[in-house]
């Protein structure tokens, strides 16, 4: 249970706020690099700032106020140019420093004004990895865009997934400090749910319960462990455990779920999905990164519950817009919360002392790549193990092709990852085990 | 830039607002005819920040009546059309057009109860297919007599879209010519590249290569209805007709543009201070010595502001102009506006705006609150021809989509 107050502290995000500020000291992803390619320019809003992403043709990104400081239209109706993104109501143009280089009308009437000087706005810096444009709210200098693993590894396939959630975004990264919820929420309710709305090929995988939870800080967050009826301490998911990367992301096999905060009230969720290949098989070049829309919601508008994710999505979206801190009770399933909960605050009050919190790296030589660990070998499953069933919304029936990513229906590259390759260790010669 | 309260000061339309109150001096278009018939007699209407209802009653005598039946509240708008007026689906209680309630079926025989029940209510009067409504005070000024609603020999047609955004913003674009070579040449064309096969795209770039040559000049003045705005493009001189008798904008709202054999008035009605009612009045003029088809009624037509890729449809004029009002937000927030060179029509404007406020806190009538006709029998309005020459709109009568340049291509879009 936390007072409204502390409540406020952890989930507000705007400029300003303790937790605005905390988050602003961390790169944060904003988009697909293939999405710009599609259409140059995109709305972002990050932490509660309303922004604008372009690549202009010259093919620099810029982020960069939503609206023209002229007559406040929304610029991503502006036109990219070769340096700069131009706005199409007067033709005022901006470069990714957000300074005003052209005045088109003022230059005609006024030749020798500098009107175009005293107009600047507000611009961001923004930087390509793995697929993704990132971009850094906060004071400089600004930090290193933190190169961890999954970015940075080469031979392997990614996806790239997007989900827009209405609800403040700490309620998706407490759900990844709560082993617990997964007999719950992902066993029984799963089960019940597909059975009672006549869902064929119910997974019936036997029922396992945790019987222990662990939680300890490490370096680059929390290492979250357990044991379930049918495992021990020596299994990897005690011995290994699979980390949460402060402040907002889960990592878990080879996906990382990051949490972005749009606003107060509405996150990105992130799926970032890589498919290492099978010992000896090489993995098909990607020329880009593909990305999809893992959606929240069905077409009659009921939640998208027949997958994992989905199911987790439910789960945050229903607690509200900011969940009711004020009114909960947390019992022993909770106490990785509880931990996490310290920890944030623990991280803003290093903020607002001035130093620099959890993550923040600005040693090149140790960010050639940040390596995080899993439970288990980070290669593609090529058979299901036994005693799992997949759920319906991550299983092909056509080719019973299953997929790791959040849904098999619309993730572009996991539906097909075993295939893929199995096809290309055909090609290589590689006898698969 | 404004402050913040002169902001408000110009963009509030509620009752007792200064602009709110400047509005009601004003007959305002909120339906066309053709919307209230036998199907459906009613209309829920939002006017000024108040709910109302509009009706046809059985003799065809249109009222204007607050939207819940003051017994037990039920929305009139699922009345019942009769001789005497909007009778309440509830308990029958029957109301007139002055907001009287003249039946009261279910209260005792020879009780007077429903002599003391009025409801609010508007004067409506039809003009040109056009269905008006006055909030103010009295004496109620006449609904003038504008050149567009007093031709003969014309055909004429309604479109109207409804956009969430603050009335002023749309109106404010009609004292900005400069825009035309942006958001309409430059923009359009790099849309027109995106959507349009590339016969139909340079078909575009011709169209408003024309009229969207770099300005080198923009001019406003005063005259007795509102302001001329006048403007200079590459290769033209203060003697050209586009000078010489530029384009009017009418006191407070309305926006009179075309030419040649294509009219036009843009009433940008304010339903509230962030919704606005978007009314394209298009008058096609036939070829000399041709007669227009008679007509019996003049058609509407509801243009959704969305194209069929969700985001706004910017593949016409119009609809690029909407873009703009609208991606602007619910209210422009003029505090943080930079205004230059282009804008000097703008702050005329809002000059005026100011200057007629304080003429209706004053007491007095602002301008273009007549109380007869003119003489004439209607108010002529100088308007250049010659950047809209005859042949401009081919094809626009049978298509009925309105505004001019991509008629031809919007045909051809797939959905």
């Amino acid at each position: 249970m936390l007072t409204t107050e502390a409540n406020q502290r952890l989930t507000q995000v705007g400029k300003g706020t303790p937790m605005g500020e905390l988050m602003r000291r961390y790169w944060h992803p904003i988009a697909p690099t293939a999405e710009l390619d599609e259409r140059p320019t995109k709305s972002v809003r990050l932490l509660g700032e309303d922004l604008v992403l372009y690549k202009d043709r010259k093919g620099t990104f810029g982020l960069i106020d939503a609206l023209c400081p002229h007559r406040r239209v929304d610029m991503s109706y502006g036109i990219p140019e070769e340096e700069g993104l131009r706005c199409m109501y007067h033709g005022w143009m901006f470069d990714e420093t957000g300074q005003c280089v052209e005045q088109p009308f003022e230059e005609t009437v006024h030749p020798d004004g500098r009107f175009k000087e005293k107009v600047k706005i507000a611009a961001y810096r923004v930087e390509e990895l793995g697929g993704m444009l990132w971009t850094y709210l906060g004071p400089t200098p600004v930090p290193l865009l933190p190169r961890w693993d999954l970015f940075v590894w080469d031979n392997v396939l990614r996806d790239i997934g997007k989900t827009e959630l209405n609800c403040n975004w700490l309620q998706c990264m407490e759900n990844s400090l709560d082993p617990v919820h997964l007999e719950w929420l992902h066993g029984y309710w799963s089960e019940y749910m597909l059975k009672e709305s006549g869902t064929d090929g119910v997974p019936t995988a036997p029922w396992r319960r945790h019987t222990k939870i662990s939680f300890e800080p490490f370096e680059h967050g929390i290492i979250k462990r357990r044991t379930y009826t049918d495992t021990t301490e020596d299994d990897p998911e005690w011995k290994n455990g699979h980390p949460i990367v402060f402040p907002n992301w889960l990592r878990v096999g080879t996906n990382f779920q990051m949490r972005t905060p749009v606003d107060d009230t509405h996150t990105i969720h992130w799926h970032y999905d890589v498919y290492a290949p099978p010992a000896g098989v090489p993995a098909p070049k990607q020329d880009f990164v593909p990305y999809y829309e893992a959606p929240l919601r069905q077409d009659d508008g009921s939640f998208a519950v027949d997958y994992i994710i989905g199911q987790d999505t439910m789960a945050w979206v229903t607690q509200g817009p900011i969940a009711q801190r004020q009114l909960e009770k947390l019992g022993e399933s909770d106490k990785g919360i509880i931990l996490y909960r310290r920890m944030l605050q623990e991280e803003m009050a290093k903020v607002e002392e001035g130093m620099e919190p959890l993550n923040v790296f600005r040693d090149p030589g140790s960010n050639e790549i940040i390596e995080l660990f899993q439970e288990r070998a980070p290669g593609v499953i090529m058979k299901l193990p036994p005693n799992t069933v997949p759920l319906p919304g991550q299983w092909d029936p056509a080719t019973g092709d299953i997929s790791v990513a959040p849904t098999g229906k619309h993730a572009p590259v996991g539906l097909r990852a075993r295939t893929t390759y199995q096809a290309a260790a055909a090609e290589a010669g590689v006898k698969l085990a | 830039m404004l402050s913040a309260e002169q902001n408000e000061r110009i963009t509030q339309v509620g009752p007792g607002t200064p602009m709110g109150e400047m509005m009601r001096r004003y007959w305002h278009p909120i339906a066309a005819s053709v919307e209230l018939n036998d199907d459906t007699p009613t209309k829920e209407i939002r006017l000024l920040g108040e709910d109302l209802v509009l009706y046809r009653d059985a003799k065809g005598t249109m009222g204007c009546i607050e939207p819940s039946c003051p017994h037990r509240k039920a929305n009139m708008s699922y009345g019942i059309p009769e001789p005497e007026g909007l009778r309440c689906p509830y308990h029958g209680w029957l109301f007139d057009e002055t907001g009287a309630c003249v039946d009261q079926p279910s209260e005792p025989a020879g009780s007077r109860f429903k002599d003391k029940v009025k409801m609010k209510s508007y004067p409506v009067e039809e003009r040109g297919g056009l269905v008006f409504v006055y909030m103010g005070p009295s004496p109620m000024p006449v609904l003038p007599m504008w050149d567009l609603f007093a031709w003969t020999n014309v055909g004429r047609r309604i479109e109207a879209t409804v956009l969430p955004c603050n009335w002023l913003q749309c109106q404010e674009n009609s004292l900005d010519p400069v825009h035309f070579e942006w958001l309409h040449r430059y923009y359009g064309n790099w849309v027109m590249a995106r959507k349009m096969p590339p016969a139909q795209r340079e078909d575009w770039a011709k169209r408003t290569q024309g009229k969207g040559r770099d300005h080198i000049k923009v001019g406003f003045d005063r005259f007795e209805h509102g302001i001329i705005k006048r403007r200079l493009v590459e290769g033209e001189n203060e003697d050209d007709e586009y000078w010489k008798t530029g384009h009017p904008i009418l006191f407070p709202n309305v926006l009179r543009v075309g030419g040649s054999d294509l009219h036009q008035f843009q009433f940008r009605v304010p339903i509230d201070d962030v919704t606005t009612y978007h009314m394209c009045y298009l008058v096609d003029v036939p070829p000399e010595g041709q007669d227009a088809p008679e007509q019996t009624e003049v058609p509407y037509w509801y243009r959704p502001l969305n194209g069929p890729d969700g985001r706004i449809d910017d593949r016409w004029v119009v609809g690029q102009d909407q873009l703009a009002w609208v991606i602007q937000g619910p209210r422009t927030d003029r505090p943080t506006e930079k205004l230059g060179a282009t804008d000097v029509g703008l702050i005329m404007f809002r000059k005026m705006l100011e200057e007629q406020l304080r003429v209706v806190e004053d007491g007095g009538d602002p301008m273009n609150v007549m109380y007869e006709q003119p003489a004439a029998g209607y108010i002529p309005l100088a308007i250049e021809h010659a950047r809209y020459p005859k042949g401009f709109n081919e094809g626009i009568q049978e298509t009925r989509i309105g505004m001019v340049d991509v008629v031809k291509d919007l045909k051809e879009v797939p959905a």
